[in-house]
C-alpha cells in the first residue's frame, strides 16, 4: 500500500542522484586535446592579450622611436635638419599623409588617409542586413544566429553569434566583428551603450568607455559613435531605427598585427567605409 | 587566485587551465549528466564544453565571468547532444535513466521511473533551467544570463518543469496529490 508523500523531496533525492565526480578518463580526454586545439591562431585573431601591458607599452615605445628616428633622418636630409620639419611645403594641394592631425598622438588614424577597399571582396550578412567588405586575403566567418544582448554583451562574440572577418599579415591574427541587435522601445542610445559597457559587477564602465569618451562617426550615411576602449578593442555603434549595428575590431591601436593597417582605427575605418544597410531607408545624404 | 588562473589561461597558460578543469569539472558533469540522464552524453557535453572554453577563453573579457559563461557553453554543449541523439532516441524505446539506482528509500523505483519518464519528457531547456537551480544551487538572475533567456522565461520554465514532475509521481499514485500544489 502506498503512503501519501509530498512530491518535493522525493523530486530533490531522485535529482541528486547520481554521479557528482568527472570519470578520470575525461579529464585526461579533454587534458589530451587542449594540446591538439587550433588555439593559438584563434586565440590571436579575436583578441591581443598575448603581449603583456608591459611588452605592448615597449613595444609601441619602439615603434614610436624608430618612426621618430626615421622622420627625422629623412626630414634632415630634405630640408637640411630638424627645422625642415616645420616648413610648409611648396607644393599646393594637401598631402594626405601630412594633414593636418587634430589628435597627434591619441588618434593619428583619424588624420591619416584612408585604406584602399577598390580590391576588397564584399560580404552580405544575411543574419544582420548589412553589406560590406574585407581584404582579399582575409576570410569571413557567417553569423548562424542572433546576438543577444543579456549573454553576448558579456564576451566577444563566439563563432556564429556574428559576422566575422579575419586575417591580418605575417600571422599576426587581427579580427572584425559586426553584428546588430534590437533597441528596446524606449531606451535611448546612451542608455544602450552605457548598459552595453556596464560593467559586469553592475556599477562602472567596462574597459573605459562611457558616452562622453565616444567619438562621433559616419558609416553609410547614418551617424554613429566610436569606442575605444583599454580592452584593446575599438567598436563603432550605428542606431538606425529601433536597431543598432555594431561593428568591432578586436586590436589595440598600436598592436603589431595592425601595424600595416596604420593602426586599428584606421582599418576599422576601412571596414566601415564599405557598410551598406540593407535593411532601411535610403541613407540620408 | 581563480581569476588569476582564468588570466594565466587565457594567455595559453594550459596549466592553469587544467587547474581550472579539476576546479569545475565535477559540477560542470553533475550538471550536465542531470540535464542529459546520460553518463556518456554528459561526458561528451563536459569535454565539448571545455575544449570550447579552452578555444574561445580569450575572448571572455571578464576572467570574474568564466563561471557562468562556462556554464552557459556546458548548457549549449548538452543542447547539442540532446539533438545529435534526438533522432537516435526516438526511434528506439525510451530507455531507462543511465545511472546508479538510488539507495535511498524514500525514492522507490517507481518513483524514479515516473520522474525519468516525466523529465524526458521536459525540453533540454527546462531541464537546464530545473537543474541548474534545484541541483547547482544558481539563482535565477545567474540563470537567465546562462540560458540567454529574460528572467520570467526562467521562472516559467521552472514552473513547468517542477509541475510536470509533481504532476507525473500523483499520476504514479505514489503521492498525495493534495500535496502536489501549483508552484
Amino acid at each position: 500500500m502506498n503512503q501519501l508523500r509530498d512530491p518535493d523531496p522525493i523530486i530533490a533525492t531522485w535529482l541528486d542522484d547520481g554521479p557528482v565526480d568527472l570519470p578520470a578518463d575525461t579529464r585526461r580526454a579533454i587534458l589530451v586535446s587542449l594540446r591538439t586545439q587550433p588555439r593559438a591562431r584563434r586565440m590571436a585573431i579575436l583578441r591581443g592579450s598575448f603581449m603583456s601591458s608591459i611588452n605592448r607599452l615597449a613595444t609601441a615605445a619602439v615603434i614610436v622611436l624608430a618612426v621618430g628616428a626615421l622622420s627625422v633622418f629623412v626630414l634632415s636630409n630634405r630640408a637640411g635638419g630638424p627645422g625642415g620639419i616645420a616648413t610648409p611645403s611648396a607644393s599646393s594641394g594637401p598631402s594626405p599623409t601630412t594633414a593636418p592631425s587634430s589628435s597627434p598622438s591619441i588618434a593619428p588614424t583619424q588624420s591619416a588617409s584612408p585604406l584602399s577597399t577598390a580590391a576588397w571582396l564584399p560580404f552580405t550578412s544575411t543574419q544582420y542586413g548589412y553589406q560590406i567588405a574585407y581584404p582579399p586575403t582575409w576570410t569571413a566567418e557567417r553569423a548562424t544566429r542572433n546576438w543577444v544582448f543579456a549573454t553576448d554583451r558579456l564576451t566577444v562574440p563566439l563563432s556564429g553569434q556574428a559576422d566575422h572577418f579575419l586575417g591580418g599579415p605575417n600571422g599576426n591574427q587581427v579580427g572584425v566583428s559586426g553584428w546588430a541587435a534590437d533597441v528596446p522601445v524606449g531606451t535611448s542610445e546612451d542608455a544602450w551603450l552605457t548598459s552595453y559597457y556596464q560593467n559586469d559587477a553592475g556599477a562602472g564602465a567596462k574597459c573605459g568607455v562611457t558616452t562622453a569618451t565616444l567619438l562621433p562617426t559616419i558609416v553609410d550615411g547614418h551617424p554613429g559613435r566610436i569606442a575605444t576602449s583599454t580592452c584593446d578593442d575599438t567598436q563603432a555603434f550605428v542606431f538606425i531605427g529601433s536597431r543598432v549595428y555594431v561593428f568591432a575590431i578586436w586590436r589595440g591601436e598600436t598592436d603589431p598585427s595592425v601595424q600595416s593597417y596604420g593602426g586599428a582605427r584606421r582599418l576599422l575605418d576601412a571596414f566601415l567605409s564599405t557598410v551598406t544597410f540593407q535593411a532601411v531607408s535610403p541613407s540620408p545624404s | 587566485m581563480r581569476t588569476r588562473l582564468v588570466e594565466r589561461a587565457r594567455d595559453g597558460d594550459d596549466v592553469a587551465f587544467t587547474e581550472l578543469v579539476d576546479m569545475d569539472g565535477d559540477l560542470c558533469y553533475s550538471i550536465a549528466y542531470r540535464i542529459l540522464r546520460d553518463v556518456e552524453r554528459a561526458q561528451d557535453a563536459v569535454q565539448q564544453a571545455f575544449l570550447l572554453a579552452w578555444r574561445e577563453l580569450p575572448r571572455l573579457r571578464d576572467p570574474e565571468r568564466f563561471s557562468p559563461w562556462l556554464h552557459r557553453l556546458l548548457v549549449n554543449a548538452c543542447y547539442e547532444e540532446h539533438r545529435r541523439h534526438r533522432r537516435w532516441t526516438s526511434r528506439i524505446r525510451a530507455l531507462p535513466f543511465d545511472g546508479p539506482v538510488s539507495a535511498d528509500p524514500t525514492v522507490s523505483i517507481d518513483d524514479r521511473d515516473a520522474l525519468d519518464r516525466a523529465f524526458l519528457r521536459l525540453t533540454p531547456q527546462h531541464r537546464a533551467v530545473f537543474v541548474l537551480h534545484h541541483h547547482a544551487g544558481l539563482p535565477l538572475a545567474e540563470i537567465a544570463e546562462i540560458v540567454g533567456v529574460p528572467i520570467g522565461t526562467v521562472k516559467s520554465r521552472l514552473h513547468h518543469a517542477i509541475r510536470s514532475l509533481r504532476a507525473a509521481l500523483v499520476a504514479d499514485g505514489q503521492v498525495d496529490s493534495t500535496e502536489a500544489r501549483p508552484a
